[in-house]
């Protein structure tokens, strides 16, 4: 982290409720891209190394204060990125989301972000990681201001992680649930841009009190520790969205043949493999404009290296690909979360 | 907890306190014999109507028929709702101790909690407020973000709304003295099977019917996963009739129509997740008879 990190927002947010963070990229003439607005209050923290003079994105790192969230914690980060302007959001470590005592209510985390015209947004979190007992809701909302040729552009992953295996936790949480809604902005006669039509909705909830079912949450997620949910959208991303659809397109088929033995039209990558062996399950869809690809593992480190070939478009031999879309339009150190 | 009528061990030690015990007893069956004589009474002057549940009108009997008919024209046979996929990625990690059948009723019950936390708010929501369809149906369509399962409750929603054009409107609704009225005609099956079985108006709002608009859904759905489960030679038709007419079954979509009938559509999402994944790769196995 670079020492230079600007903090000043959190002496300036005195009168910012608990939790609350605003982040405001701005595109300054002719290619400046500054922090126009940061602040942030605890439990939250929000950490910017100052960009180089020639950098493409601005990144800011979304931290709790003691790496985790306890019950009742209440985290509500909006973020504003202005036309031509690129953000990127990471994280330091996964997210843990501590047990809930009975009196606190559940842990949440709200973000709502506004991708201006022009404006990229990328959104690389590591995974969350739900202790035995936790309850937590993470709302996030994207606002595209511009749908129609598509240069509000987005790439988000959202991922979670079954605890702390060491501990014995295996899905031992109580309640989570995370939503994950894209809406249209439309503007008003008044010229007030504001929310409008819902494009895509994508939603997990893992419920104990559904284990009533007569199968346990455990026992429902099937083996897999891991779950990844990626939805892209926009110009910015077509390279990124056509290597990954070609790759699904590619992938090879399940059924009676033995398909890593038996002979078949082609050669299996190193690449696909790989995450054969370490249980990699994946499914990709076109929907409404999006591409949205579904994950999961019966190991993490095997997730996060097939998700990092995805993003950054490996070859067969899972070298990334030099003209990669996320570093040719971001710079390098995007993928820190997922090494 | 505290009670006053709790006996302590050491009461019961003493011989006069178990003859006390056993008077009281006596009384409690002789006041109980009071009180079902004097419900009977009651019952005989005025019937409670909210413990029957109320009769089921020939209309709406010849509706469920209809509806819950396998012969409907809506091609249900052609979806597995993801069985297909779920055998063939199970077959892939052999284990000796499950049978076809336990592997069967296993789906069943993570394919019901799903329908019923992604699907079932939405057929809720279009009966209550059949005028809302254009919207639910849009919102539906935002919220099924794998395409395999998009492609088949379009497929079916559309179906139904034909079925409703070609059959129902001019056969179904003058029966009735239902008015022939123009409406939005949605594209996904939950919100179309919402929309429809309201606009028969044969049906009124209450949720005595909304509970069997939303059992009917769920229990075709369990019709049509068993039928993919014949055809995938994993039981035999017997089996599958076992099956469909076991209290558990019952008892499942019972359940399912309850926690699903309950949500509303901005609370509905994917409760098993390792569904989405499975339904997702369909579109990946080697052959494959259903179409989802």
């Amino acid at each position: 982290m670079n020492d230079t990190a600007t903090t000043a927002g959190d002496a300036a947010a005195t009168s910012i409720p608990a939790g609350d963070g605003l982040i405001h990229v701005r595109l300054l003439p002719p290619e400046q891209l500054t922090l126009y607005q940061l602040n942030f209050k605890y439990p939250l923290k929000l950490i910017s190394p100052a960009p180089g003079q020639r950098a493409k994105s601005l990144t800011v790192f979304v931290l709790s204060y003691g790496g985790g969230l306890v019950g009742g914690d209440q985290v509500n980060l909006r973020v504003e990125v202005e036309e031509g302007a690129k953000l990127c959001l990471q994280t330091q470590g996964t997210t843990k989301i501590f047990k809930q005592t009975p009196e606190s209510p559940p842990t949440a985390q709200r973000l709502t972000a506004r991708i201006h015209a022009g404006a990229s947004l990328l959104l690389l979190p590591d995974p969350i990681q739900p202790f035995a007992d936790s309850n937590y809701l993470q709302h996030q909302i994207f606002e595209l201001a511009d749908t129609t040729t598509d240069t509000s552009s987005l790439v988000l992953l959202d991922w979670v992680t079954e605890g702390r295996a060491a501990r014995n936790e295996h899905w031992s949480l109580t309640r989570f649930e995370s939503r994950n809604e894209v809406f249209a902005t439309t503007t008003t006669s008044t010229s007030n841009t504001q929310r409008g039509r819902l494009l895509l909705r994508d939603t997990m909830i893992l419920d104990t009190a559904t284990d009533d079912i007569g199968e346990t949450l455990r026992a429902r997620q099937d083996g897999q520790t891991i779950f990844a949910t990626i939805i892209i959208r926009g110009r910015v991303f077509a390279q990124l969205i056509a290597y990954i659809t070609a790759r699904y397109t590619n992938e090879p088929r399940i059924g009676q043949k033995r398909w890593d033995t038996d002979d078949d039209s082609r050669r299996h990558s190193a690449v696909e493999v790989a995450a054969r062996r370490s249980g990699v399950l994946w499914a990709a869809s076109s929907v409404r404009g999006f591409l949205l690809v579904k994950v999961s593992g019966v190991e993490v480190e095997g997730v996060k290296v097939f998700v990092r070939g995805l993003l950054s478009e490996v070859d067969g031999e899972g070298v990334p690909a030099a003209d990669g879309c996320i570093t040719a339009a971001f710079g390098e150190g995007m993928f820190r979360c997922l090494e | 907890m505290h009670n006053d009528l709790t006996v302590h061990p050491s009461d019961n030690q003493t011989p006069s306190s178990a003859g006390t015990e056993e008077a009281i007893r006596d009384e409690i069956r002789q006041l109980e014999t009071q009180l079902a004589a004097a419900k009977a009474k009651l019952e005989n002057i005025s019937p409670s109507p909210d413990i029957s549940p109320p009769p089921l009108p020939p209309e709406t009997l010849h509706l469920w028929l209809l509806l819950a008919d396998s012969a409907l024209p809506i091609g249900s046979f052609a979806f597995s709702s993801s069985l297909e996929s779920f055998i063939l990625h199970r077959s892939q990690t052999p284990s000796p101790q499950t049978t076809p059948r336990a592997s069967l009723t296993r789906f069943l019950r993570l394919s019901l909690l799903s329908v019923s936390t992604t699907t079932i708010p939405f057929v809720a929501a279009a009966f209550r407020d059949p005028t809302a369809a254009a919207l639910l149906d849009d919102t539906l369509d935002a919220s099924t973000t794998c395409q395999v399962a998009r492609r088949a409750s379009i497929s079916q929603g559309r179906a139904l709304c034909s079925v409703w054009d070609k059959s129902f409107a001019t056969s179904l609704l003058p029966a009735n003295n239902t008015p022939t009225v123009t409406f939005y005609k949605p594209d996904h099956f939950a919100v179309s099977w919402g929309v429809i079985t309201r606009r028969t108006g044969i049906l009124p709002d209450t949720p005595y019917a909304l509970h069997q608009v939303l059992f009917v859904f769920l229990f075709n759905h369990v019709k049509a996963v068993l039928s993919a489960a014949v055809r995938l030679s994993l039981i035999g038709p017997y089996v599958a009739q076992q099956i469909l007419a076991a209290p558990d079954t019952r008892a499942m979509v019972q359940a399912a129509v309850e926690r699903g009938g309950k949500m509303a559509v901005e609370e509905a999402g994917q409760s098993v997740p390792a569904l989405d994944l499975w339904q997702g790769r369909h579109e990946k196995l080697y052959t494959r008879i259903f179409n989802s």
